[in-house]
């Protein structure tokens, strides 16, 4: 089999995969009397740690959009506004931009360990250097690295040990 | 600067070599069309963006090693490796707990319970033996045939071994059915019925 006909066949792989997907897709989105609840529900999750290999933007929408969770509700529940969770989830803008506070505030929630965030903002890092979005890397290195420091910082902080050891 | 033009032997070197000119090279001129294509595919655009990236990230850290020119030309390998993607994150998402979670949750009411067993059993009597089981026996066999999780993940949640969980779901199963056990025989026999208990017959 050369590589055109395994490229159709994988297309004709992706498109039953999608039929099957629609069908999940209708499924109506959690909603939850409270948002301590909500909270509740999210944090029995297991941690990610070791995630698969993306950055983190695509990482944070693929999570809120496969647990079906309202934007409104987890903005409530997390106490971050829904404007800064669609900033971290848009590749736009680079979270090391973002407070430090707030991507706490969402690995608590998600349950995102310390290693998942820094191997996924670095994955970040990296797309954005070999898409030329910096005019000086060395120095965008530096705020990264200060950023990850800072939420791990919170991350001790705030007691949050199964999400930093 | 990279040349406009360059000979697929040459770039597959470069790729190899981690010469990020070369990189830049195939996510400007490469991104767009992969995009586009994804997209005529049936991935939604955001969903394609990502995954356009995540190739290209996949690129860096493997460095091509994968990418023979003598066998195809970059951008028919490139729509394959695309391609492989896609169709891992659609499985993925299907796959994903949160269906599990879901499924969980609607399984809360015993008139759904059918679709998470299979086979002849009295469900009423099932939620009845899970409602008299002690409220930690109650999650460890919700976190394991309700959510679905893993021992491996049920261990983080308990802050023990993974055999440890294990052993936790085999004591509260053996414990579910000896409750189902006894209320077939006797009928209700109240909470903590089972094997290992105080208030076995």
């Amino acid at each position: 089999m050369d590589h055109e006909d395994q490229i159709t066949d994988l297309e004709d792989q992706i498109r039953l995969e999608f039929q099957r997907d629609n069908a999940l897709s209708k499924r109506p989105v959690f909603k939850f009397k409270t948002p301590s609840d909500l909270l509740v529900f999210l944090t029995r999750l297991p941690i990610s740690r070791n995630v698969e290999l993306t950055s983190l933007s695509p990482f944070l929408r693929r999570f809120r959009r496969n647990a079906n969770l309202d934007l409104q509700d987890v903005s409530i529940a997390v106490k971050v506004p829904a404007s800064t969770i669609i900033q971290f989830e848009s590749a736009d803008l680079l979270p090391w931009n973002l407070p430090p506070s707030a991507m706490v505030a969402l690995a608590y929630a998600y349950r995102i360990h310390i290693e998942a965030i820094d191997f996924l903002t670095r994955n970040s890092y990296q797309i954005a250097r070999l898409s030329k979005k910096m005019a000086d890397p060395s120095a965008v290195h530096g705020s990264m690295s200060q950023w990850l420091e800072a939420v791990r910082a919170e991350m001790n902080a705030r007691g949050e040990l199964t999400l930093t050891t | 600067m990279f040349e406009a033009k360059i000979d697929s032997h040459e770039l597959a070197e470069r790729l190899r070599a981690r010469d990020e000119d070369a990189y830049e090279f195939v996510i400007e001129s490469y991104s767009r069309r992969l995009i586009r294509y994804l997209t005529r595919l049936g991935v939604p655009s955001d969903e394609a963006n990502d995954i356009c990236a995540d190739c290209m990230l996949k690129l860096w850290k493997t460095s091509c090693e994968n990418y023979d020119p003598n066998l195809s030309s970059f951008w028919t390998w490139l729509r394959k490796v695309a391609l492989n993607l896609v169709r891992d994150r659609v499985r993925r998402n299907q796959h994903a707990k949160f269906v599990a979670l879901d499924k969980a949750r609607r399984l809360l009411d015993p008139k759904t319970v059918d679709e998470k067993y299979s086979g002849k059993c009295d469900w009423e009597l099932v939620e009845k033996a899970l409602e008299s089981l002690d409220t930690s026996d109650q999650e460890v066999i919700n976190l394991k045939y309700g959510y679905g999780l893993t021992y491996d993940e049920m261990s983080q949640i308990f802050d023990s071994s993974p055999a440890a969980a294990g052993m936790r779901v085999t004591r509260a199963v053996q414990r579910l059915r000896s409750t189902i056990e006894g209320l077939k025989n006797n009928g209700p026999r109240g909470p903590n019925y089972g094997p290992g208990r105080s208030d076995s017959p």
